[in-house]
């Protein structure tokens, strides 16, 4: 899971894994692993801290990964363009891995995302979903997408 | 990062039973080869020698191991934020388990307060944004608004005036038959005249309303006497006031000859509304007017024994349209709107006190700067004739005549007057005059014609002629026809008798 | 003639008090003028003739706009000339009877 601060990585993995939200904010230390069965195939997932004005995505979290999540907040603009960037530090690391990308808060009524956006990710093969951790919207298809396109 | 295993063993030696870390050696097949003794106090609690580690660790599955590696901050089975090192060697790998906790809450704190202030930033700017949509949709709504009230109050203005035009010809003709008819006829007509007046006073506070919504309302300041203006207003509401058991008066401190700088006819209208109202809502007892003037500021304040006015109903009752419901009274309930707009024009502001069913005080200020009085221009020295001249006058209108005959009597000159040319002809032949001042425009017989009757006659007396208007004023004819001289209104009273001072020798 | 004497005070106090009145009567006669039945030459000359008397003695009580507007209105209602458009007698009587209401 990897965006930038607040936009959401937690709270869809938990209401992924363990099926419950908050609405308080907890920003996520390092990382945190929880795993989970999609089908036959055990997930790992990696709840990797957002990225932040004071630190960059620790890159060592990314080692190993077989898919990313990226997350954005859909109420958040700048989340969104952040991926590219995003995209770039995890390819330098990870290779070509299959990408979905969730653009959460979908049940906010300040939601504004561009369509080029989405056509844009679109273009680079991911598969987008507008998610909503909080109504549990898109929650399970986001996951399972990924899984799919990793087998 | 090159710990090598002496390193290891060292750091395990000397720390191992403080707890902070704990550590196990895997082959590359991920096969447990040995295990530290504390790995149970980090949740790792079945990782035995000869086990597959990733079946039990989860964060070790796709971990590349070849080369040295840290995962600074990672949760334990147990929920503890922990520190990986991987160590590798040719065959084996260790890893190192270290408490993380305090370098945990270190971060957290940080981290998390960080990134509130972050998330609260984007909020504020956002509220901002928000704030400035808002402000620009309250502008523009506001800008809709005043076009809306534009368009109600010129509709309010057209309407008005079209009703005012047909209103002021019924009220006018009801004069003019006012003026000989019988008694019966004559109070049916003031009855008409009295429901058209109050329908025109109406309209007029319509019209008034709505030269305020598009600022038309200007206002005239010019130099005017108190003491005229109140006589004015008393004249004009005393009679209503006669009309109920209603004691009327009216107090003011200043002397006699006051002059201010304001707009008399708007004080006039603000004072009428005012006292007007306390007498309509007073039934019985008193209507005290109380006038002061100080520091160049007109007080006044209007105290009535009447019905009063509600607390609630206070709060409205300078709402345009508003009328207190129940009170039987009728009116478009804009009278105290205007007056305050007025009176707030004029520099000052109107306040209302009342408590219901004892009455209720209105005062109000207005800005009123004196003035020392401004004396007629000295006119030059007059004439003087040894004996006392004789004028006959002929001229209809009644208010040109009598303001000239008061102008000559007191330069003492006898007048005397009459309405129209043919009672001039009928004067002149029983009585001799001085002088005679001929309107042209007159009923019956008009003035060319009564002097070419007189001169006809052989009357020589001198004629000057008063007209209205220097285009009508032909010399030529005047002088054909005999006239010794004429004059155009405003007749200037100096000019008359330096031409009577002439013609009179 | 320093100041006007009391008389002469209630004279034009009279006078003022009577704009109301000549202001109804005037927009009687343009009604009249506008609406009235009959001959539309005889209606424009006593509305006409009563500009007339306006101009006569508003100048006298110094009201020196209300006579030079309507002066100005007499040379409009002229019924010796040219018959005038009714809009154009309706102007100009307006603007005499406007100043009216503004000093009545």
């Amino acid at each position: 899971m990897v965006g930038d601060f607040a936009v959401g990585k937690t709270s869809l993995t938990q209401k992924f894994v363990n099926n419950v939200f908050s609405d308080k904010y907890l920003t996520t230390i390092g990382v945190k692993i929880d795993s989970v069965m999609v089908d036959d195939t055990k997930v790992i997932v990696w709840d990797v801290a957002g990225r932040d004005s004071l630190s960059p995505i620790n890159a060592n979290y990314l080692v190993g990964a077989a898919g990313i999540v990226f997350v954005g907040d859909g109420t958040r603009p700048s989340t969104i363009d952040a991926m590219s960037s995003l995209w770039e530090t995890t390819v330098d690391r990870v290779g070509d891995v299959p990408v979905v990308v969730a653009l959460n808060k979908h049940d906010h009524p300040d939601w504004s995302v561009s369509s080029e956006q989405i056509i844009e990710f679109s273009n680079r093969g991911w598969d987008v979903f507008n998610t909503s951790a909080k109504e549990g919207e898109n929650v399970k298809s986001l996951f399972e997408s990924l899984v799919h396109k990793m087998n | 990062m090159s710990l090598n295993q002496d390193r290891v063993a060292e750091i395990s030696q000397s720390l191992f039973d403080r707890r902070q870390f704990a550590y196990f050696l895997l082959d590359t097949q991920w096969c447990v080869l040995e295990a530290s003794n504390n790995l149970q106090e980090f949740g790792f609690s079945n990782l035995e020698v000869g086990v597959d580690a990733t079946d039990e660790i989860d964060f070790l599955v796709g971990i590349d191991i070849s080369d040295n590696h840290e995962l600074s901050m990672i949760s334990s089975p147990a929920g503890d934020p922990i520190r990986v090192t991987f160590i590798p060697s040719v065959s084996t790998i260790t890893v190192v388990i270290m408490d993380a906790r305090q370098e945990f809450l270190r971060q957290k704190q940080l981290q998390q307060k960080a990134n509130e202030n972050e998330l609260l930033l984007g909020t504020q700017e956002k509220l901002l944004s928000e704030i400035e949509e808002a402000k620009i949709k309250l502008e523009l709504q506001n800008v809709e608004l005043q076009e809306a009230a534009r368009l109600q109050s010129s509709f309010l203005s057209g309407v008005s005036h079209e009703f005012r035009t047909p209103l002021a010809s019924i009220m006018g003709y009801t004069n003019l038959l006012l003026k000989d008819s019988d008694e019966t006829s004559a109070n049916y007509l003031s009855a008409m005249k009295r429901s058209s007046k109050h329908l025109l006073s109406l309209i007029e506070n319509l019209l008034d309303h709505g030269k305020f919504d598009s600022n038309e309302i200007m206002l005239n300041p010019k130099s005017t006497e108190l003491a005229e203006v109140f006589s004015d207003v008393e004249l004009l509401v005393r009679p209503l006031a006669e009309t109920k058991s209603v004691n009327f008066t009216i107090t003011t401190d200043w002397q006699a000859a006051c002059f201010v700088v304001l707009d008399d006819s708007r004080l006039r209208q603000c004072l009428i509304n005012i006292i007007g109202n306390a007498i309509k809502f007073t039934d019985q007892g008193r209507v005290t007017v109380v006038a002061s003037l100080k520091d160049d500021d007109l007080h006044v304040s209007v105290e009535d024994t009447g019905i009063g006015v509600s607390e609630e109903h206070l709060k409205k009752i300078k709402q345009p349209f508003w009328q207190a419901p129940d009170t039987g009274k009728s009116g478009t309930g804009l009278g105290l709107t205007i007056t305050e707009r007025i009176i707030e024009m004029m520099g000052g502001a109107l306040d209302i006190d009342s408590s219901e069913g004892v009455g209720t005080t209105v005062s109000f200020n207005v800005m009123a700067p004196s003035i020392e009085p401004t004396f007629h221009q000295e006119a030059q020295v007059l004439t003087q004739f040894n004996r006392s001249l004789s004028v006959l006058m002929a001229e209809d209108d009644e208010d040109i005549a009598f303001l000239v005959t008061l102008l000559l009597e007191e330069q003492g000159v006898k007048v005397v007057h009459v309405a129209n040319g043919a009672l001039a002809v009928d004067r002149l032949q029983h009585e001799d005059f001085d002088l005679v001042l001929m309107d042209l425009h007159m009923p019956v017989l008009n003035g060319y014609d009564a002097v070419s009757q007189i001169r006809g006659a052989g009357n020589t007396t001198p004629i000057v002629i008063m007209t209205a208007s220097a285009i009508e004023a032909d010399k030529g004819r005047a002088q054909e026809l005999g006239c010794d001289g004429y004059l155009v209104k405003p007749v200037d009273i100096a000019d008359l008798l330096n031409i009577a001072q002439q013609l009179v020798t | 003639m320093n100041q006007d004497s009391v008389k002469i005070q209630q004279l034009k106090h009279r006078y003022r008090n009577s704009l109301a009145t000549k202001l109804e009567e005037l927009d009687s006669y343009l009604f009249a003028f506008e609406f009235g039945e009959g001959n539309i030459r005889s209606r424009l000359v006593e509305l006409h003739e009563y500009l007339h008397k306006l101009a006569g003695s508003a100048g006298m009580y110094g009201y020196d706009d209300i006579a030079k507007m309507a002066r100005d209105s007499m040379a409009v209602t002229n019924a010796d000339s040219e018959m005038p458009e009714i809009i154009e007698v309706k102007d100009s009587v307006t603007r005499v009877r406007d100043l009216l209401e503004q000093h009545a």
